[in-house]
């Protein structure tokens, strides 16, 4: 029977397409998943409101270093001085929980006029994902740092960490305004990429102003702002100001060459913004 | 296309793919030791997954291909001895 369908040709094209379906089942699954992932946060977005005077200027933050990611919602937004805005921290794993390494974390810390008003301690809503909820009081700008730490002897990372920015009003925010919605690893605007780079500072070269975090080098342009003590550097300041072996954690843009521009670095508590026209 | 080209192609293609498979599942594996896992730590965790899951559907799509290609002595397999 087999032979006198290969014969005709059509069993051998129906057991090509059949092996062809079966071969791209995955990326099948994943088109779909996508469709219904895209439907799912679209209907999300429309139910939520914002509290008067909010404005999200970053929707999310996220970090991806390793296997899991970790989104903070918002990453950068205006708050009236006194107000409070629900922050949220979603971790999404690469494998179920419970895991073998299962003492992972999430640890925050606030710097500036922010003030944590409650924490509902968090809680895995699937096997998958888990997700916290903060509110935070903005006093004065501030930053909210929230570090993801993975199990320990986990082989997938070691941590995720991103700097959720809060000003009181637009102009301490700066012109950075970013509006439209984020890709699943990094923070987009319309024609512009952002990333985020924590680690330990390899080395630094002052003449070609950059730093190398890992195997990553990110060069340091224009006039920067010292937030911390209200400096106003160049980025030869900035570059000498960081040694080799500081933690760093630095918001780059990613340029069309897929070069790293720095536009704000947090070394050794310090918080330091580009401010070039 | 001739049937022989198809056969090679489907054979060679299935080799390659279950090469792949074999590979990243020992790689997988290695991950999952305590102390073996660094010897393969550099290399990144989503690639290897990746690599695994795609190379193995390859490998069955192929696989089901193979079968019918070589129905007629798969089947001669399964027949007694007379």
């Amino acid at each position: 029977m087999v032979s006198t369908m290969m014969a005709s040709g059509k069993g051998l094209a129906v057991v090509v397409v059949i092996g062809v379906i079966v071969a791209l089942f995955p990326v099948i699954v994943d088109v779909i998943d996508n469709m219904m992932y895209e439907a799912s946060q679209a209907s999300t977005t429309t139910t939520t409101s914002l509290p008067a005077g909010v404005k999200i200027l970053v929707p999310q933050l996220v970090s991806q270093q390793g296997a899991d990611r970790l989104v903070v919602e918002p990453g950068k937004a205006v708050v009236p001085a006194g107000e409070t805005i629900d922050v949220k921290i979603y971790v999404y794993f690469k494998h179920t929980q419970p895991c073998p390494y299962s003492d992972w974390h999430v640890e925050y810390s606030v710097s500036g006029g922010i003030e944590v008003v409650s924490d509902d301690g968090g809680k895995l809503v699937d096997p998958k994902t888990y997700e916290r909820t903060l509110v935070i009081k903005v006093n004065s700008p501030g930053t909210l740092t929230v570090t993801y730490y993975y199990g320990s002897g986990c082989p997938e990372g070691t941590m995720e960490r991103v700097v959720a920015e809060f000003y009181t009003s637009e102009e301490q925010a700066g012109n950075t305004t970013l509006t439209s919605t984020t890709t699943p690893t990094q923070t987009t605007s319309e024609e512009e990429t952002y990333t985020n780079i924590t680690g330990k500072v390899v080395s630094i070269n002052t003449e070609a102003r950059y730093i190398v975090v890992g195997n990553k080098s990110v060069y340091v342009r224009g006039t920067w702002l010292d937030v911390t003590n209200n400096k106003t550097l160049t980025d030869t300041d900035v570059v000498s100001l960081i040694k080799p072996g500081d933690t760093v954690v630095i918001v780059c843009k990613v340029t069309g060459s897929g070069r790293l521009m720095a536009e704000k670095i947090i070394v050794n508590g310090t918080l330091i913004l580009e401010r070039s026209e | 296309m001739n049937i022989y080209t198809v056969r090679r192609i489907v054979s060679i293609c299935l080799l390659i793919s279950a090469i792949l498979v074999f590979i990243s599942g020992i790689i997988l594996y290695l991950r999952t030791t305590h102390v073996l896992y660094r010897a393969v730590a550099w290399i990144p965790g989503w690639a290897i997954d990746n690599m695994h899951v795609y190379a193995g559907f390859v490998v069955s799509g192929l696989a089901i291909i193979h079968v019918y290609l070589n129905w007629n002595a798969l089947k001669s397999y399964f027949k007694r001895r007379k």
